[in-house]
């Protein structure tokens, strides 16, 4: 730290922030990060052409100067599709992972709060959907309710919200019972404000980096639904949905640059967003801050 | 240890009890109506009614659901609704084969992988294997089990044309292990990717951690060679955690057993849970889900069990 503001306590943030930066790791995730959202972001103005206008006289063509990653088949210019699936995937991976962060946070709260009959009803509310696997539940609920992008968000975001539950209510169990909260209960706080301002600001920590892994999670998540033919719906392009693609074995065999720019593109995203989260995770962790 | 098994199932059966109560309803709340399509289209309202009374459908969903239950003990999980009208305890029982090689043999992969390359990385930590184990790791968990699926089977099968494109079993009917496995190999490896990346980080982790403790300064002070040291001292401390993760791995595996088998067209019942998806096919879909909840409650139950074999301070009774 310099020396002018030495009076001034350095902010948990800047802290993070200055631990963060000497990860590289977690720097470059950041940076490829960057240009992956900024490039969905303005996919209209990158994209050189429309991504659902079909041309069946090129169909199927190979990547050459005009479609540097060649077209599908029914003509679609490939690049502009992975553009504009980078929004579809992102946001479903962004939305999916709010509803299951706010979700998690509210059950872990209330269950590490008032502990008892609460807890255990909650804790068993866990199980019950730790004891179904993820994929499994959300091709069940996908069948019955149908394919579309909002239920897609949704679904994802109502069957993982398990373990950021988990780790609230673990760390209020061990703060339940410390002199702060102690004390402002005795200055008269209810319940909701103890939880919302005491309690929450206390676990946030664990929950950012819960959360920025989450999304790494959902982007997975919708690309395998999809994949499967029960996310996100033709014509919208999305990553998972053009590796659908790649269901056919010619596709599969002669065809690569349909399922390769996709593909591709969900490792680097989903890499970037790991190392950005391990990188979190060691900065914001202050068992690991000694220095 | 028997005390323990039956306080195990007692928790453990109230849990598939409700998960199969709420798919129950779930699938009670489906679109469609299954007993009209199987009928003439020309069928009465009355007589559509009367066939409702019959096959007891107009029953409040408890007592539909208590006779739903009264059979599945019993084994018999319905008929399927397709045309084929199969009973879907034998479409399950043909398939559950597979799938039980597929994740247990992506199970032990990763366990043969993630111990050895864990040990390596946290003896060696900061060296280049390490690095390169690290950096394998984070690609491991950021690759989509399917897309790794399709590059395998794109260079392999395909191209290489080394492993068939898909089955199970050998065309020629000479079935032996090793052609089980030789059609499983590539689905294995494609679905124990991701779980050996994760078990190789709890592993280094973990063994980090072991070897700070005293005793393995006294096991060394004592003057044992360096390999008695990891290998029997350390390492026994350092499976603890990793057994927790292969629990915790059980559904993810029977999860991703579902895309891998689609992607290899692999005839498990992931495979035909996605099937019966397409096609609304709501028996088949019920009798795997709640089978898939029974095994993911064993492979828990199986992972306590290890827990005795590495850490005998823990019994059960």
């Amino acid at each position: 730290m310099s020396q002018n503001n030495k009076s001034k306590a350095e902010s948990p943030w800047s802290m993070a922030w200055r631990h963060f930066k000497k990860n590289k790791m977690a720097l470059f995730g950041l940076f490829l990060l960057t240009i992956i959202v900024f490039s969905a972001i303005f996919a209209p103005l990158l994209a050189p052409h429309d991504p659902n206008k079909t041309n069946i006289l090129r169909a199927k063509q190979a990547p050459s100067s005009e479609f540097p990653l060649g077209t599908d088949r029914v003509g679609r210019d490939i690049l502009s599709r992975v553009l504009y699936g980078g929004r579809v995937s992102i946001s479903v991976g962004v939305v999916a992972m709010s509803i299951s962060v706010t979700l998690g946070t509210l059950v872990g709260l209330m269950a590490g709060y008032f502990g008892g009959w609460v807890d255990t009803i909650l804790s068993r509310i866990i199980d019950v959907f730790r004891s179904i696997p993820f994929l499994v539940m959300a091709i069940t609920i996908g069948a019955i309710w149908g394919p579309g992008l909002y239920k897609l968000m949704v679904i994802i975001g109502i069957l993982s919200w398990t373990g950021v539950a988990r780790l609230v209510r673990g760390r209020v169990l061990s703060l339940r019972e410390r002199e702060f909260i102690h004390a402002s209960r005795a200055l008269g706080s209810n319940d909701l404000r103890i939880m919302l301002k005491h309690l929450f600001p206390n676990a946030l920590a664990p929950i950012i980096v819960n959360a920025t892994l989450r999304v790494a999670y959902s982007i997975l998540s919708e690309a395998g639904l999809s994949y499967l033919g029960l996310g996100i719906m033709p014509p919208t392009a999305s990553w998972g949905s053009m590796l659908n693609a790649a269901r056919s074995v010619t596709v599969l065999e002669s065809m690569p640059w349909f399922w390769l720019p996709p593909g591709i593109m969900i490792i680097i995203t989903v890499l970037s967003i790991n190392f950005v989260g391990d990188g979190l995770r060691d900065a914001l962790d202050p068992k690991l801050q000694k220095s | 240890m028997s005390q323990y098994i039956i306080r195990r199932l007692l928790q453990g059966i109230p849990v598939i009890l409700i998960v199969s109560f709420l798919i129950f309803i779930l699938i009670n709340a489906a679109p469609g109506d299954p007993i009209a399509r199987l009928q003439n289209p020309n069928i009465t309202k009355e007589d559509l009614q009367a066939k409702y009374a019959e096959l007891g459908l107009d029953d409040p969903i408890p007592v539909r659901y208590a006779r739903w239950l009264g059979d599945f003990v019993r084994g018999d999980f319905g008929y399927s609704m397709d045309s084929t009208r199969a009973p879907v305890n034998e479409l399950i029982a043909e398939r559950l084969r597979p799938t039980l090689f597929l994740t247990i043999g992506a199970m032990l992969l990763s366990i043969i992988l993630a111990i050895p390359i864990g040990i390596i990385s946290a003896t060696r930590q900061y060296s280049v294997f390490d690095y390169a184990a690290t950096l394998g790791a984070f690609l491991g968990v950021s690759i989509p089990s399917f897309f790794f699926g399709l590059v395998l089977l794109f260079a392999f099968s395909l191209k290489l044309t080394w492993f068939p494109s898909g089955g199970f079993s050998d065309a020629m009917g000479n079935n032996t292990f090793f052609s089980y496995l030789h059609h499983a190999t590539l689905p294995i490896i494609a679905l124990g990717l991701a779980r050996v990346a994760s078990m190789t980080r709890y592993m280094r982790s973990s063994m980090l951690e072991v070897i700070k403790e005293d005793y393995i300064r006294t096991a060394r002070a004592k003057g044992l060679k360096e390999k008695v040291v990891i290998y029997k001292h350390a390492l026994r401390n350092a499976l603890i955690p990793v057994v927790t993760l292969i629990g915790l791995s059980v559904p993810l595996l029977f999860g991703g057993a579902v895309i891998i088998e689609e992607v290899f067209s692999y005839p498990g019942m992931g495979r035909l849970l996605v099937r019966a998806v397409w096609q609304r096919n709501y028996t088949v879909i019920m009798g795997v889900d709640v089978l898939v909840a029974i095994l993911v409650f064993l492979g828990n139950l199986l992972a306590d069990f290890l827990y005795v074999i590495v850490d005998p301070r823990i019994q059960y009774d």
